[in-house]
């Protein structure tokens, strides 16, 4: 036992359990859910914007969200629930705006993970439908999705790593090589660049491509989650972060510009608007044969379920986080001692996601643009929203720091990266309704946006009503799991200077 | 009995010697019985979330000896979320081999495929139900319960077992069990809430 100490056999232990670069970058771009964005997203999005800006506005929201990514990392470590944004928002902007921020989350993650109910009910059906012969409607499929997700979300069964792992891969490549067989048949034999050029991007529709841009990066944010298991805490995340931002950004922009280039960008809309998601899957089969099409289609099928059991997990997380701080009732804190999930959380988001089949089902409502991509477009504003008030915290939070502010990390990046959100939020409310494909009076047009005023403002009262109620539950709002701990530092351990959390909590 | 023996005997099955809770929860649940061992004769001092070893007076039991040693043979302090993930690593078969020596539990080998597995069978089933058995009925009559019995429901809690302990019971148990939590005295307060804190972490950051 007594042996020569100069190691922490206590450091050294842990150190090798943590995440890497390649790890963290992994779980980014598998929560991102590259295959049903290019396939999904980006076919619905010339259908139903008819813009040709959409390569370019995934590279335009990729710069911008790893602008904002400098002081969003620089601030997580002063942060104790480092994956969420109300937590920058609570410590940045007060607790009351933290608590508004969270009730905004919730809606726009459950938009985005119930919408994708519609997408794998529509898509299973055409295909039982092309290659059995077999009718079966949306909802049934919906369902059978629901309860794989209900029960994995349980059994807190993030499918094993390594099947992730090998199913990102080979949903890069089916994206890589599709696009590479569509720029090696281009329209009419020339390859066109009009889908890169800047003016098409700075046309009337630019706000809903680029609400699309954000909601392709959706799950970036969690990278900062793995802070505390990181292997350089200061260098993993970061660097971690801003390769998986230009690898998304990269693959997207291709993949859009590959798709006008093969069908030339004259026609993209129109025919996006009638082969919907199937273009890229037809594409590929004129291209390259139907088997190649064939291991798209399944792979699609595979990369939405993954896609639906992360942002169930991400949803029931927050809620849980949520009531381990008491701020959503405790039962959403409880765990299941069997399998380690959170429990109720989880089953509150499976009942969310029963319902919404259900009223689809029974109104007779369109599952893929009405659910998948009015959620999707819906919860891409909600997260647009979540990054633009979280990077104001972060401007808040350095802005107090008695210390010598790192210019670059504390102001300038961030000061940028607000300005540039808070455009883009503006040109995302003016051109909503073309996001949503509907005429400028339909009434959903402003609904959306007027709900998450309103939910932002009745959590901020909330936040407010805790204060002078439950001051105990208020001292400590954005700590996550840790505010059992209630005074609680964060710092690898090993590290010998542990900084404070929450000054104020403390005292 | 010893903290971190009791809690064992809570976190596996009575009869058939199989785990009630997750792997990653029962070492923490398991690594911060085996510090609170530690925390009556003033071995270890918990501060501000880090944890203070001194040799104060060795403790007789081998285990809890060889914590200490650990603690000690540091060259840096570190936080009590440290120091629960790391034992965590190794308490199963520690305190499994401290409860064999006592002829609590016999270890059975038996083949999976090609993997060794080691489970450990309870040799009297009264001894092992009986903490357990012991708190239910505490908690439910609402009857005084003492220091270690109070470390021992508020890990529970931490790790969740408080659901399987309260099952059916009327609500006052239920805020009886957070009164009794409530009373601890700070370093165990701060041990049980650390814990809960680590549990809920890795719920959170549960690795895709």
């Amino acid at each position: 036992m007594a042996r020569e100490t100069d190691v922490s056999r206590v450091s050294e232990a842990l150190a090798a359990d943590r995440l890497g670069v390649p790890a963290v970058v992994f779980f980014v771009v598998s929560a991102a859910t590259p295959l049903t964005v290019v396939a999904g997203v980006i076919t619905l999005a010339y259908a139903i914007t008819g813009s040709l800006g959409l390569p370019l506005a995934f590279i335009l929201i990729g710069l911008l969200l790893g602008l904002f990514g400098v002081g969003y990392v620089a601030m997580s470590r002063h942060v104790a629930n480092a994956g969420a944004f109300y937590a920058y928002v609570s410590r940045g902007l007060g607790r009351p705006a933290g608590v508004g921020t969270a009730w905004v989350a919730l809606i726009a993650y459950n938009l985005l993970q119930v919408g994708l109910y519609g997408v794998i009910g529509f898509v299973a059906n055409e295909l039982l439908e092309w290659w059995f012969g077999v009718l079966v409607p949306w909802w049934l499929i919906a369902l059978a999705a629901w309860a794989i997700v209900g029960l994995l979300g349980l059994q807190q069964v993030d499918i094993n790593g390594r099947v992730l792992a090998v199913l990102l891969c080979l949903e890069v490549a089916v994206i890589v090589v599709f696009a590479g067989a569509s720029l090696a048949n281009p329209h009419q034999g020339t390859v066109s660049f009009t889908t890169l050029d800047p003016s098409n991007t700075f046309t009337a529709g630019i706000g809903a491509i680029l609400v699309l841009g954000v909601l392709g990066f959706v799950g970036f944010e969690a990278a900062t989650v793995f802070s505390e298991e990181s292997k350089d805490p200061r260098r993993t995340v970061p660097v971690a972060m801003y390769v998986a931002i230009a690898l998304i950004a990269l693959l997207y922009a291709l993949g859009a510009w590959a798709m006008s280039v093969a069908v030339g960008p004259e026609n993209i809309a129109a025919l996006a608007g009638e082969l919907e998601v199937a273009l890229i899957f037809v594409l590929a089969e004129q291209h390259l044969g139907a088997f190649a099409a064939n291991i798209g289609w399944v792979l699609f099928l595979t990369s939405l379920l993954a896609a639906m059991i992360a942002f169930h997990n991400i949803t029931a997380r927050y809620m849980f986080s949520l009531g381990r701080e008491q701020v959503l009732p405790a039962a959403f804190g409880r765990t299941s001692y069997r399998t380690g999930s959170p429990k109720v959380a989880s089953l509150a988001q499976t009942g969310i996601g029963l319902a919404v089949i259900a009223i689809y089902a029974f109104g007779g409502f369109d599952p893929l643009v009405q659910l998948f991509f009015w959620g999707g477009a819906s919860g891409g504003l909600g997260v647009l929203l979540l990054v633009t008030v979280t990077s104001l915290a972060v401007l808040g939070f350095f802005a107090r720091q008695p210390a010598e502010p790192d210019l670059w990390r504390h102001v300038v990046a961030p000061v940028a990266a607000t300005v540039g959100l808070l455009s883009v939020v503006y040109l995302a409310l003016v051109h909503f309704d073309t996001l949503l494909g509907v005429a400028a009076d339909h009434p959903l047009r402003w609904a959306v946006p007027a709900i998450y005023l309103v939910v932002a403002l009745l959590g901020t009262a909330w936040g407010v009503v805790l204060r002078r109620h439950r001051p105990e539950v208020y001292a400590t709002i954005g700590h996550g799991a840790k505010s059992a701990a209630g005074e609680v530092r964060v710092s690898a351990p090993g590290t010998a200077q542990a900084e404070l959390v929450d000054d104020e909590v403390s005292r | 009995m010893l903290l971190a023996d009791e809690y064992w005997l809570l976190a596996y099955d009575d009869r058939t010697g199989k785990p009630r809770v997750s792997g990653g929860m029962r070492g923490l649940g398991l690594a911060a019985a085996l510090i609170g061992e530690l925390i009556p004769d003033g071995n270890v001092v918990v501060q501000n979330g880090y944890l203070h070893a001194r040799a104060r007076e060795l403790p007789p039991d081998r285990l809890s000896h060889d914590v200490l040693a650990q603690m000690l043979a540091e060259p840096q302090r570190h936080p009590i979320r440290a120091w629960l993930l790391f034992l965590g690593r190794t308490a199963h078969d520690a305190v499994a081999e401290r409860l064999v020596g006592q002829e609590i539990l016999r270890p059975r080998t038996s083949r999976k495929l090609l993997k060794q597995l080691v489970t450990y069978e309870p040799l009297d089933a009264n001894r092992v139900a009986w903490p357990m058995a012991r708190l239910a009925t505490a908690l439910r009559r609402q009857s005084p319960v003492d220091e270690p019995d109070a470390v021992l429901t508020g890990l529970a809690a931490a790790t969740g077992l408080d659901q399987l302990m309260l099952r059916g019971a009327e609500p006052a148990a239920k805020e009886y069990l957070a009164y009794v939590v409530s009373t601890l005295s700070t370093p165990y307060h701060t041990l049980v809430k650390h814990t809960e804190a680590v549990v809920g972490d890795t719920v959170l950051s549960r690795r895709v």
